[in-house]
């Protein structure tokens, strides 16, 4: 057997896990579309008497949550590989926490919190964060200094809404505070093309940054070995990164954990860290876990995520360190 | 013959430079040896080498073409640097590893590495979980697909014991005769430097540099240092 014919072959299982899991993706993308308050069973989804709920509430739910946590796992991929940090996340490293703060000054200043309204205030919010994360992370040697100093800034952020709440007016709070509970039924369905579209856009840089993020983790001067520019790749990829996180929480409020633990079990199911791999199927992954949270999307989100997906996560990391033990 | 690595009376440094100004070439097809006692400059010059840190004086040619010339991504094509201190990720997979060398697809060129450096059997295995000796041959098979002319290689054999760094350099020997490379590594290992390698460059804590053929260098008493028997 030749070496490419034994590539090919260890390639096998992974294709037949990404298929696995696309078609248990789109039965989750149906169960969706089919059931709610007013559920109709998988065969009767496209009965005219359904269409309604369909396009105006249905279809935004899950393309609200297809995106959402496809943005949010990659943005959590490239921000572990970039910061060579397996607990980077968008939600760790304080972004979510930034585009809070920016969403929550745009509601004291009297503006209606309407997702267009908000995603600019998010994304300098967003951007800002992880700026400031990115030059601290500079002045410290080992892994815990960046989450220190995400987890410091995310407070801050935090503590400055609580301030600016604080002297707010009531309606901007009820505004700010149902957004900041999280949920993918917020997106109406004229947001549906922008929210889809910036998402795509986001992750662009990020399909033609594969080789980068192969190398990163292995320090800036091997990235360069190989004959890349650090400086512009690292600051496309965590721009884009910070862009996809911004995003969705501009949309879908702040949502934790997706981020940090879809990488994670992308790479338990496939057992690569080749981006190559990683990136489509976290971003799947992503997308059937937010699809499944919003199957109970009269809970809150952030219960909801974090019951079905702990468990999940940690059996699948417990074992996969069994096996690299061997 | 055509020279890979051709160093023109060059100094090298952070604020001053470490070395008195020396010239050195390297030819395809021989092994090279950079000794020197710590600190004097052996990884900054293969760091220099590879495009790192700036010459204070004189020029670096590759081929016949200048350093400062070249970009990044010029300098990729041809020259690789094997890092033994390179800080490795806990999951990444022997096979995923050395991948990452691979421009384009080359599965000939990975199945010679391969066979080469014998490295088949653990393919599947972390990266980290491989013995040191093991790791050392992974490190340098991700440096050959690279597919450079130039190779350096920067204290390979640090955590190796008596027969692996042997092995080493016998193996480097054989891939710098049959792929018509020019090998330049950096060790603390000096008898096996001296049985193995072509010829030697040594750096010296005066700032003097003294290049040559095994037996010269020995004579001209550059190796002192080193107490050797």
């Amino acid at each position: 057997m030749t070496l490419y014919e034994k590539h090919l072959k260890q390639m096998l299982p992974i294709f037949i896990r990404m298929i696995l899991l696309f078609l248990f993706f789109l039965f989750i993308v149906f169960l969706v579309l089919s059931k709610g308050p007013n559920s109709f069973s998988l065969t009767e989804i496209f009965k005219n008497e359904n269409q309604d709920i369909l396009w105006n509430f249905r279809l935004p739910l899950v393309v609200s949550a297809v995106f959402g946590g496809m943005g949010l796992s990659v943005a959590g991929l490239v921000m572990q590989s970039v910061f060579k940090n397996p607990l980077a996340g968008p939600f760790v490293l304080g972004v979510s926490s930034g585009a809070s703060l920016g969403v929550a000054l745009v509601g004291v200043a009297g503006i209606a919190i309407t997702s267009l309204n908000i995603l600019p205030a998010a994304l300098i919010g967003g951007f800002c964060t992880v700026f400031i994360v990115f030059l601290c992370s500079r002045f410290f040697i080992g892994k815990a200094g960046i989450l220190i100093v995400g987890l410091m800034i995310g407070y801050f952020a935090d503590a400055i809404v609580s301030l600016v709440l604080f002297f707010g007016e009531a309606n901007a709070l009820r505004g700010f505070i149902t957004w900041g509970m999280g949920s993918f039924s917020r997106l109406s369905i004229d947001n549906v093309p922008y929210f889809s579209l910036a998402i795509l856009i986001g992750f662009l840089p990020i399909c033609f940054s594969v080789r980068y993020l192969n190398l990163a983790p292995f320090g800036d001067d091997f990235v360069k070995d190989h004959g890349l520019s650090v400086k512009f790749f690292r600051w496309l990829t965590l721009l884009s990164a910070s862009f996809l996180a911004s995003v969705v929480t501009a949309f879908c409020g702040p949502i934790a954990f997706l981020g940090l633990a879809v990488p994670h079990l992308a790479y338990g199911i496939f057992k690569t860290t080749n981006h190559a791999v990683l990136l489509p199927t976290s971003a799947l992954l992503g997308a059937t876990l937010a699809l499944l949270a919003s199957l109970f999307s009269y809970l809150p989100l952030q219960a909801i995520m974090s019951v079905i997906g702990v468990p999940v996560i940690l059996w699948v990391l417990l074992s996969s360190r069994g096996k690299n033990r061997e | 013959m055509n020279k890979l690595l051709d160093v023109r009376s060059c100094q090298f440094g952070f604020k001053q430079a470490l070395l008195l100004p020396f010239n050195f070439s390297l030819y395809p097809g021989e092994v090279v040896a950079l000794l020197g006692e710590n600190g004097v400059g052996k990884s900054t010059f293969l760091r220099l080498c590879v495009g790192y840190e700036k010459i204070i004086s004189g020029e670096i040619f590759y081929g016949k073409e200048n350093r400062e010339t070249l970009s990044v991504k010029d300098l990729f094509q041809k020259v690789s640097l094997v890092r033994s201190n390179l800080s490795i990720p806990d999951r990444i997979l022997v096979r995923d590893f050395v991948m990452l060398g691979m421009q384009k697809k080359n599965f000939e060129l990975l199945e010679k590495v391969m066979k080469e450096t014998n490295i088949q059997n653990f393919l599947d295995r972390t990266l980290i979980s491989l013995s040191d000796g093991e790791r050392s041959r992974v490190l340098l098979a991700e440096a050959l697909i690279r597919n450079t002319s130039l190779l350096l290689l920067d204290e390979p054999t640090a955590f190796l014991d008596v027969p692996r760094s042997i092995d080493l350099f016998k193996l480097l020997k054989s891939i710098a005769v049959n792929e018509n490379k020019g090998i330049l590594i950096s060790t603390h290992q000096v008898e096996h430097a001296l049985k193995y390698a072509d010829r030697l460059l040594v750096f010296l804590r005066n700032g003097q540099v003294v290049s040559g053929l095994v037996e010269d260098v020995l004579k001209s008493g550059a190796l002192s240092w080193a107490e050797l028997d």
